[in-house]
């Protein structure tokens, strides 16, 4: 007995449908299996930090937190054009601007000397970590030690018949806060480089030296390339905690420091203190939407660099 | 790890960041918000007032000592009735001085005060001897001596003790004339020290005997039953002569303790019952018996002073081995304690607690908000907790009697019994909540509360008070820790008013908080707009000078229900006829002072920065124009001028350029200069004054006892007097009763609350009540006591009272903002570290940053 043709196919298609279902409804399952272990996770996340981040973007466009009235941009054009608020953007980004790059140069050129041949890296790797298990409290009275008006420094300084320097209350504050944003983040960055540089192949090192290559050509060439994603990442990690800089320098100078550690989140916590929700609300979304710019140019760039090195 | 487990650790997850909800708890703030409408089922407390006593004469006082005997209460009253004066000649009074120096100063001590009214010009009859070295080594009784008067006289006083006993519903069942209590025929003289329930129903009294004969004193335990009856026999206490005992309190054993304080310090001892010594318990090196003693579940305790800083605890007495037990800390508790046989028991602002001395927790027995008293008479009271649902309170109202009474009346002692009833008689109301920091304190205010709500058949007004917020836990020795604490409940009231759920009407005054940040958030009503719709109302009433000062932009956020002035004040002779000056002018008044007499003295070169700042911040901070002059040669030289006027010490407060000076003199051995004494030998230019009424004006004329001026401080602007809001009012713009809190406020500002404005709490802001009570102390009655101090108001006086106040331009208080990066940074330049130029640069900076944020 022959089956017609067309029974054959339909049930052939009929086979295929029912297998294909099965694959959805397997992957469907796992996926569902998967979605389970991350709703905590998810509600967490949605709970504390999305719904908040939602409120306040629709807080922005509001009048006042007791009048909900849509506003328009209204809050977002009295943020900028707010003096204080442009000084503090300012100063943040100046900051970044020079302490960021900072920080992953040093910290990589600490890496490229402990992961060398020096005697006693052990030790030096544990001391520039010091910084890290040291509370934010004790850092602020470290630098107020250092670098008030009767301050360590000025003492020293001193000797030398040079006159006391304010140093927190002039134009150099800005230099005394890089420095603390690196020696804060240096110990922190070098550990990620040098944990980058031995997944470095040696034996590429090893060929290109049987090839001739010297140590600069070696780095550039070779080790750099496989630094470029730890580099995106100290990076990022550098920009989001020059950020935060903001605590140390509350500590050390109060709600209106001297007008060059004016930092944006000064700015919002002197809005929280005036109640003034609205402007905190629309300054917290300017600055999140240069985060992100700042955060996608990054990932832009690790992203065509990445296949660069994979070419 | 399979799946299940993998569920179970997930779930867990789950929960504990669902756990982290709690924290989303609303605050209580009073729970009540608005529109809140009072249900059947709510709590309440009906109140039965019973008028236990009340005094002869306006003279005679007094004091009472609350007993509960089961389901009886215990009333113990000590009557001091005056009794007539007695003049005694020179010669007499000094030969008894010398018979027995201790009987004569006790007479005349008591009424010191009296004398010192009855003398005209006290100070400069007394001020040498005062100064006198001999003096400095003379005995207590013997410094009052220069107080005599020649013509000494005393009163022949006479005490009057009795017991009376109320049932719970307010019946009187039982009362005694304790009259075994006072030896006067055997020439002694008594004192009730401490009354206490002995467990057994009968009440045991510490009595202290005083012998005039002979000098000592004697205590003895009295035991009584309710109907006064001595029941046991007495215990004496005696001791060591010097010993003075305060306290007593029973426990379940049989056993009574006594706080003592002798030469020793202060001790407990523990005695049985038939007074013979068991134990006797002292604290540590470190601490320091406090001299109360608690008595409940069976035990003793007693209170606990640390010696390093501030802490409160109270100890179980161990009374077979006289030591202490496991301390409960009780630091930072609010609220005045009371102990029953069933625990402790706190009496807060906003109503009764118990206190689980356990967990530490606290549940409310009454709140005043669930009862109808007025709380303005519940001042001075003894308020015991008999169960949860009978509340018994005693208490005597204070007659300030200057400017409401003419003639002041003794009030009564009164019983008043609170009781839990099952049905809210105000069901139906709705609530309107006044937030505020010391409403409770505020006799004005808790009595308008009481009016209004027996007269609203429609609102009710429930108070919040914000000081309870304050943690007091986290304050310590340091004021600081006050403001921080203060600071946060402040910004308690902040949030709730952010949040939607603030009082409709809220109070500020006298500093303590500033409604100008609601006004510039628009979460307060314009009150000329809804005084639109009042047609009793009438702006032209009140005093438009001062008004004005509190206007935004013709609106009317806040109103002032009373105000002061603040300023400085000294001779016309020595510091011209002026009403402002510059620093320039200051300078030169001060440099052309005669030799010897003083600029200013006790203010610190901060406060004096600070006060001068506080008047003429327009002239250096404008934030119309987000412009900041600090970097301006005018305020270098207020720098200079608080540099060199002001104290550099918080502890001493003088001078620096003359704190030699001074302290040669002898005029401030003690860390402050004593003022009267600079002034009544006219060594002293000028003072701070605070004009709360127009009294304050007589009262300097009489301290300087020449023709005075007042003066704003130094400032480029010569700006007079300031002015600053001793009261005010506001409503919440999104209180959905807007004209019933413009009622209540307008209770406030009608004349007959404006007319009993008392001194102290700041001159009315309505022009005929202020000219009204003007006209009062123009011609006071005739009542001896009628001013506190100083002399009667004169018509020059009343006019340059008027004439300050009509021409004032200056609201004192300012940006505490601006204030503070001020203070912080003029230290270093007055010990010397920087110049007043870089100090100023660095504020002009800070400042200018602020201006700028919040233009």
């Amino acid at each position: 007995m022959t089956v017609p043709e067309t029974e054959t196919a339909n049930n052939n298609g009929g086979s295929m449908v029912r297998i294909n279902n099965k694959k959805r409804f397997k992957k469907l399952r796992e996926a569902l299996a998967f979605a389970k272990y991350l709703v905590p996770s998810f509600l967490g996340v949605s709970l504390f930090f999305f719904g908040p981040m939602v409120q306040i973007a629709v807080n922005s466009f509001q009048k006042s937190p007791t009048n909900p009235e849509f506003v328009g941009l209204r809050n977002y054009e009295n943020v900028l054009s707010n003096a204080a608020f442009l000084q503090a953007g300012e100063n943040t980004l100046m900051f970044s601007l020079f302490a960021v790059p900072l920080a992953v140069v040093l910290s990589l050129i600490l890496a490229l000397l402990l992961n060398s041949k020096m005697p006693g890296k052990s030790v030096f790797r544990s001391m520039l970590l010091n910084p890290m298990m040291v509370p934010v409290a004790s850092i602020v009275l470290i630098w107020q030690v250092l670098f008030s008006f009767t301050g360590s420094i000025n003492t020293y300084l001193g000797y030398f018949g040079i006159d006391k320097i304010d140093w927190m209350k002039s134009d150099l504050s800005r230099i005394v806060i890089i420095l603390l944003f690196l020696w804060k983040t240096l110990g922190y960055n070098m550990v990620l480089f040098l944990a980058a540089l031995n997944n470095v192949p040696p034996e590429l090192i090893d060929t290109s030296k049987i090839d001739g290559a010297g140590s600069t050509r070696r780095f550039f060439s070779i080790s750099l390339v496989y630094l470029y994603p730890t580099i995106f990442f100290v990076g990022i990690m550098s920009l989001i905690s020059s950020f935060k800089i903001f605590r140390e320098v509350y500590l050390l100078t109060g709600d209106y420091p001297y007008s060059s550690l004016y930092m944006l989140q000064h700015f919002m916590n002197n809005k929280f203190r005036q109640l003034d929700y609205q402007a905190l609300c629309s300054s917290a979304i300017v600055m999140a939407l240069v985060m992100i710019l700042i955060v996608g140019i990054l990932f832009l760039a690790e992203f065509k660099l990445g296949k660069e090195v994979e070419e | 790890m399979n799946n299940v487990v993998r569920r179970a650790i997930a779930l867990c997850i789950a929960i504990l960041m669902l756990l982290s909800l709690a924290a989303c708890k609303p605050k209580e703030n009073g729970g009540k918000n608005k529109s809140t409408v009072i249900s059947a089922d709510d709590p309440y407390f009906s109140s039965k007032e019973i008028e236990v006593f009340t005094p002869k004469n306006i003279n005679d006082s007094v004091s009472n000592y609350v007993v509960p005997l089961g389901d009886k209460v215990g009333i113990i009253l000590e009557i001091y009735e005056y009794g007539e004066q007695i003049v005694r000649e020179e010669t007499e009074w000094k030969e008894q001085m010398e018979l027995n120096p201790e009987f004569e100063p006790e007479a005349v001590a008591s009424e010191s005060t009296d004398v010192i009214e009855e003398s005209t010009e006290p100070f400069e009859e007394t001020g040498d001897e005062i100064t006198d070295d001999d003096s400095a080594e003379t005995t207590d009784w013997e410094d009052m001596e220069p107080e005599y008067p020649d013509d000494g006289y005393y009163y022949e006083n006479n005490i009057k003790r009795m017991l009376l006993v109320y049932d719970l519903e307010g019946n009187r069942v039982g009362e005694t004339e304790l009259a075994f209590l006072s030896n006067q025929e055997s020439g002694k003289e008594s004192y009730i020290q401490s009354i206490q329930g002995d467990g057994q129903g009968n009440i045991a009294l510490l009595l202290q005997s005083y012998d005039y004969e002979t000098g000592r004193s004697d205590t003895e335990m009295v035991t009584m039953d309710a109907s006064g009856k001595e029941v046991k026999p007495r215990v004496s206490l005696s001791g060591s002569e010097n010993e003075w005992y305060s306290s007593v309190a029973f426990d379940g054993q049989g056993y009574f303790y006594v706080c003592s304080y002798g030469e020793t310090g202060s001790v407990v001892r523990v005695k049985d019952a038939q007074g013979r010594d068991v134990s006797t318990v002292k604290a540590n090196e470190s601490q320091n018996i406090g001299g109360t003693l608690y008595s409940f579940g069976g035990s003793v305790y007693v209170d606990v002073y640390s010696n390093t800083g501030y802490e409160y605890k109270i100890y179980p007495i161990d009374p077979v081995n006289g030591s202490l037990g496991e301390p409960i800390d009780l630091t930072g508790l609010q609220g005045s304690l009371s102990f029953g046989p069933d625990g402790m028991y706190l009496n807060k602002a906003g109503g009764i607690y118990s206190y689980d001395i356990q967990t530490k927790e606290q549940t409310e027995i009454i709140a005043w908000n669930d009862t109808d008293l007025d709380m303005s008479d519940f001042w001075y009271g003894s308020c015991i907790p008999m169960s949860k649902d009978k509340i018994v309170y005693v208490t005597q109202e204070y007659n300030f009697g200057i400017m409401t009474d003419e003639e002041a009346k003794p009030e009564p002692l009164k019983l008043v019994i609170l009781t839990r009833e099952k049905v809210n008689p105000n069901a139906g109301k709705m609530v309107m909540v006044l937030g505020g920091f010391g409403i409770s304190y505020q006799s004005d205010v808790t009595s308008e509360i009481y009016k209004y709500n027996k007269e609203s058949t429609k609102y009710r007004i429930e108070t919040v008070d914000y000081y309870e917020m304050i943690d007091y836990s986290e304050i310590g020795d340091d004021y600081t820790d006050y403001l921080k604490a203060f600071s946060k409940a402040t910004e308690q009231l902040y949030i709730d008013m952010i949040n939607g759920v603030g009082p409709d009407i809220l109070m500020a005054g006298e500093g303590m908080m500033s409604l100008d940040r609601f006004a510039a958030k628009g979460l307060l009503s314009d009150l000329y707009e809804l005084a639109e719709k009042d047609e009793s109302f009438s702006k032209e009433d009140y005093i438009q000078s001062v008004l004005s000062l509190f206007e935004t932009d013709g609106k009317l956020y806040q109103f002032p229900t009373g105000f002061y002035m603040i300023g400085l004040v000294g001779p016309t002779r020595l510091i011209g006829d002026r009403t402002g000056w510059t620093v320039d002018e200051f300078n030169e008044v001060v440099n052309g002072l005669p030799a010897g007499v003083y600029p200013i003295v006790n203010v610190t070169q901060s406060d004096l920065l600070t006060q001068c700042l506080t008047l003429s911040m327009n002239s250096f901070v404008d934030y119309s124009k987000g412009e900041v002059r600090f970097d301006d040669p005018d305020f270098y030289k207020l720098l200079e001028l608080a540099k060199t006027y002001g104290s550099d010490s918080e502890v001493n407060p003088m001078p620096v350029d003359y704190a030699s000076d001074i302290k040669e003199d002898g005029y401030g051995d003690s860390g402050y200069v004593d003022e009267y004494e600079l002034i009544s030998q006219g060594k002293l230019a000028l003072r701070m004054t605070y004009i709360y009424s127009p009294t304050a004006i007589s009262n300097e004329r009489y301290t300087f006892s020449e023709p005075i001026t007042f003066v704003g401080y130094p400032s480029s602007n010569k700006s007079g007097m300031a002015c600053t809001a001793a009261q005010a009012f506001a409503i919440n713009a999104e209180s959905p009763n807007q004209d019933a809190a413009w009622e209540f406020i307008r209770h406030f500002i009608a004349k007959e609350a404006q007319m009993a404005r008392q001194d102290y709490s700041g001159a009315p802001i309505r022009r005929d009540a202020l000219e009204a009570q003007i006209e009062k102390l123009l011609n006071p009655p005739e009542q001896s006591d009628y001013y506190w101090y100083g002399d009667q108001l004169t018509q020059e006086d009343a006019d340059q009272y008027l004439a300050m106040i009509d021409s004032v331009s200056t609201l004192s208080g300012t940006d505490m903002d601006i204030v503070s990066i001020v203070q912080e940074e003029v230290p270093a330049y007055f010990k010397g570290l920087k110049s007043a130029e870089d100090v100023a640069k660095i504020i002009q900076d800070r400042v200018m940053t602020l201006v700028r944020e919040k233009s």
